[in-house]
């Protein structure tokens, strides 16, 4: 009904140019086909993609931070259900402190959860393993889990449920027949930002990462403590890429915007 | 609500009745489009001083757009707009000073029921002490004094719409615009909300134009209805003369209820329906056109059975102050209203005979593409 | 909601993640406690299990941790500001827009918080170098004579972390936004209002929440930022999070790093709940 006056615009497209040229560099310079940081002045090459593989850290990494976000998403949302059906559906006393619990490590810093996890590690003597990075992922998703599922849990229709139990469903038939696969589109979106976030999780992962359990970003983080090159730029272009495909199947799933108000 | 002493006085002001001197509000083919989409299509309408108008249609036929061009929030694709000889089409909302009532209300909920009132007396530079005045007379007239520092979220719905009139009204506005205002409220809310605003109304003598798909609404309140359909205006008239004397079959089906019947002109005074010969005026229709016959089902009186024509009572519904009877009849099918007079109504089944005053059946035209 | 029971379904239902919260988060963070009160000891190159405040007074006293807690809060607070200021009219400016542009955009824009810090920083470093975009066309445009480079400077981090963390402002403003009645807007318009005084007086109360609480984000978020800092920033400009992380892994003083991290929860946690109840106290009347 109302349009946005010239001044928006301009401002809206400055904005956009912000948001996007970080984005559009790295891209551009993963494309040269020169031995140093440049523009592909001279046409599109492909070298630094192949170079990729000569590098099997970053492969190994690719693997291991697949693998980590499939598990600790997996066991998160696991824990969230329940968890969100509690908060969603009970009124008890130390409901609110229960919420604040699942919701508390999006409140600490995650240099905190680092050095906490590395201490505890140790400790226990699950230092560098798979398992311990596993866990620290899931503490640190579980607040992504619990916020989507409980959203599509208070979101859903009370009565549908009571409809079935007076038709004579058992609660387990109720559940399974009724509530999972109306909050299934919660439990997908959940698990499918905690992978994200999993995978993309840097500062927490240096501190618990041993040179066995490097994940991705770990491990492009110290190169490019060490080097900026066109190869960092062009693993960067396909992890890119990836999440655009990832956005995609998201937004399709459950509507980003959605998603994207829990991970806020 | 209403006979708590609010109706205060005789109207001040009446709609002027006679002489079509010079319109107060003006509009001149007014048209709307979106794409393709004829919104609104080559509307003329003059409204004259004090005059409550109604726009009445299913949603979609162009009321709201009409109404939202009125108010300046669409710039109308052609045709144009004067109040008092003055071209408002292109005049952006903020400097019309209409009044108008949203459908939502749209009150400003971060501030109290006083501070929405004083809004557009702020706007326009009216010293404080002055809106303070102004307010709490507009607070009064909606009668709700004591809701003054309440925020809209501690309102009821009801108060809700009263803070939106008195918020409208405060301005002393030209023209009242009303947007489906009671369309959120409950039946009996609604009802005495219709009463009240036209009391308001009046003793204001405020031009106001309706919004309204509900044709009760529009039949109670208004001086002169306007029926719309896709974009145009179909009827003009008085609430009365609309219900009595309907163009066509769309706004004899669209106000009020009534039984419809497919028939042929077969003399001078008379049409057939389902082969039987009734008695109606027709203006002249040359013997054997397409017609459709309107009788209201009030019109319609049920007697012992005699010779004339006889139907038999299907269902009974009870409705407090009337009963409501299907009928099957040598017509077709028929409802029929009957006021409640305490007896027994008709059983179920029985055979009643039929008939009517003179001049309660009309014959309306088949209008193209409708038939 | 309403099922008020006595029962311990709840508890049941969410005891695991209780459990694994207790055993995997509340554990390692009293370990931290634990830990931030031991030595260092140089001479053997490990861990003292004495007890002593050694390490908080070096924190709370020593100018070089004043400089990087107070560069750690000041870029915190300059990058709120500067998220409000663009993030805000950027959420109002696209909620106005129509689909598929307003769908579109939106993608644009919230999209980036899905792709790695690591990646949107590499970005920037590429921009800022001496031999980088932003470089090169301000020599182009004749404001400056020679390479310049953002890199380890106090802009570079700021304009960096702006980026990362802006999508957060723009996702809480939307989301006051969509509670927004937009025939408000009209209305106030129609009782006289210019389009500046409906932004002041009609929009700008009600998209209030939205701002305060995406500030709260956005603020925790960048004092504890590590990646962007550590790459852009450097050495030269360490802030709290880089610091912790030297101790730790360079100098290994486990105790020192524990308790910079701790001092950083707790300064994190006492601005955020006093900037919460300040944000109930003024907005809780009106919305709920």
């Amino acid at each position: 009904m109302r349009r946005n006056g010239l001044i928006s615009l301009i401002f809206h497209t400055l904005f956009i140019i912000f948001i996007v040229a970080p984005l559009l560099a790295v891209v551009a310079v993963s494309f040269t086909g020169k031995g140093y940081l440049s523009l592909p002045t001279d046409g599109l090459s492909l070298r630094w993609f192949r170079t990729i593989w000569e590098y099997p850290g970053f492969i190994d990494a690719f693997w291991m931070s697949l693998y980590l976000g499939i598990a600790a998403s997996t066991i998160a949302v696991a824990v969230a259900v329940p968890a969100a059906i509690a908060i969603g559906r009970y009124d008890f006393r130390g409901r609110e402190g229960v919420m604040a619990v699942f919701l508390s490590p999006l409140m600490i810093p995650s240099v905190v959860l680092g050095v906490s996890f590395l201490r505890f590690f140790n400790q226990v003597g699950i230092s560098g393993t798979f398992i311990g990075i596993t866990l620290a992922h899931v503490i640190m998703v579980m607040p992504y889990a619990v916020r989507l599922v409980l959203a599509s849990v208070t979101g859903m229709p009370r009565d549908a449920e009571q409809a079935a139990a007076t038709l004579g469903a058992s609660n387990w038939t109720v559940f399974r027949r009724i509530t999972l696969p109306l909050i299934l589109p919660g439990i997908a979106g959940g698990w499918l930002l905690a992978f994200i976030t999993s995978f993309d999780e840097v500062t927490m992962s240096i501190f618990v990462a041993s040179p066995e359990t490097m994940t991705l970003p770990v491990r492009m983080y110290h190169h490019i403590a060490q080097t900026i090159d066109p190869l960092i730029a062009a693993i960067s272009t396909l992890l890119m890429g990836a999440t655009v495909l990832l956005l995609v199947l998201l937004d399709r799933l459950y509507g980003l915007d959605r998603v994207l108000v829990g991970k806020g | 609500m209403i006979g708590r002493g609010s109706i205060k006085s005789l109207p001040r002001s009446q709609p002027a009745a006679t002489g079509r001197s010079m319109s107060f509000l003006r509009l001149k083919n007014l048209t709307k489009r979106f794409g393709d989409f004829v919104a609104v299509d080559d509307l003329s309408l003059d409204i004259e001083k004090g005059e409550f108008v109604s726009l009445l249609g299913p949603s979609g036929c162009g009321k709201t757009t009409t109404l939202q061009m009125i108010a300046g929030l669409h710039d109308p694709s052609a045709g144009s707009i004067e109040l008092e000889g003055r071209d408002l089409t292109h005049v952006p909302p903020n400097k019309r000073g209409l009044g108008i009532v949203f459908q939502s209300y749209a009150l400003f909920p971060h501030l109290t029921a006083f501070e929405n009132i004083a809004f557009g007396l702020e706007m326009r530079g009216v010293s404080p002490g002055e809106r303070d005045e102004r307010v709490r007379r507009a607070l009064d007239q909606v009668r709700l004094s004591a809701f003054a520092d309440r925020h809209p979220k501690a309102l009821s719905g009801g108060q809700r719409q009263r803070v939106a009139l008195a918020r409208a009204l405060v301005i002393e506005p030209p023209v009242l615009l009303l947007d489906e205002p009671l369309s959120n409220l409950d039946a009996k809310l609604r009802e005495e909300m219709q009463l009240e605003l036209r009391i308001l109304q009046q003793n204001i003598g405020v031009t106001t134009i309706l919004v309204t798909h509900d044709q009760s609404e529009a039949l109670s309140m208004s001086d002169r209805i306007v029926v719309m359909n896709r974009g145009k205006a179909i009827q003009i008239d008085s609430p009365l003369s609309l219900y009595e004397a309907p163009g066509d079959a769309f706004v004899s089906g669209f106000v009020g209820k009534t039984n419809l019947m497919e028939g042929e002109v077969s003399g001078p005074k008379a049409v057939t329906v389902n082969g039987k010969r009734l008695t109606a005026g027709h203006g002249g229709l040359s013997k054997g056109t397409s017609v459709r016959v309107s009788l209201r089902p009030e019109k319609l009186i049920l007697g012992k059975p005699s010779r004339g024509l006889t139907g038999k009572i299907g269902a009974a519904v009870f409705h407090g102050s009337h009963w409501l009877y299907t009928l099957d009849t040598p017509l077709g099918d028929m409802i029929a209203v009957t006021p409640n007079t305490g007896e027994a109504p008709w059983k179920s089944g029985s055979s009643v005979s039929l008939s009517w005053p003179d001049g309660a059946l009309r014959v309306l035209p088949v209008e193209a593409g409708n038939g | 909601m309403a099922e008020a029971s006595r029962s311990n379904a709840p508890w049941l239902l969410s005891g695991p993640g209780l459990v694994l919260f207790a055993a995997l988060l509340g554990t390692p963070l009293i370990l931290t406690v634990i830990l931030s009160f031991y030595q260092f000891d140089y001479s053997i190159g490990g861990i003292k299990p004495a007890f002593s405040f050694e390490n908080y007074r070096d924190v709370l006293t020593d100018p070089y941790f004043h400089k990087i807690f107070g560069r750690t809060f000041g870029v915190s607070l300059i990058v709120t500001v500067f998220c409000v200021l663009i993030g805000a009219p950027e959420a109002y400016i696209l909620n106005r827009m129509r689909n598929p542009w307003k769908s579109l955009f939106l993608l644009v824009v919230i999209g980036p918080l899905l792709i790695s810090v690591i990646v949107r920083t590499l970005g920037w470093a590429l921009l800022f170098g001496g031999q980088g975009g932003i470089s090169t066309v301000l020599q182009w445009l004749g404001i400056v004579d020679e390479p310049v480079s953002l890199m380890f400077t106090m802009t570079g981090m700021t304009i960096a972390l702006v980026h990362v963390l802006v999508p957060f402002m723009v996702l809480a403003v939307w989301a006051s936004l969509q509670r927004l009645d937009p025939q408000v807007e009209d209305a106030a318009l129609s009782l006289g209002a210019s389009q500046a005084t409906v932004l002041r007086r009609i929009v700008l109360p009600q998209i209030m929440p939205g701002i305060l609480s995406g500030s709260l984000i956005v603020f925790s978020l960048t004092a504890s930022a590590f990646a962007t800092p550590s790459i852009i920033g450097g050495r030269r400009m360490k802030v709290v999070s880089t610091t912790a992380y030297d101790e730790y892994l360079s100098t290994l003083n486990w105790p020192l790093g524990a308790a910079i991290a701790i001092v950083l929860l707790i300064a994190t946690a006492i601005i955020i709940m006093s900037y919460n109840r300040l944000i109930e106290r003024r907005y809780a009347r009106v919305f709920e």
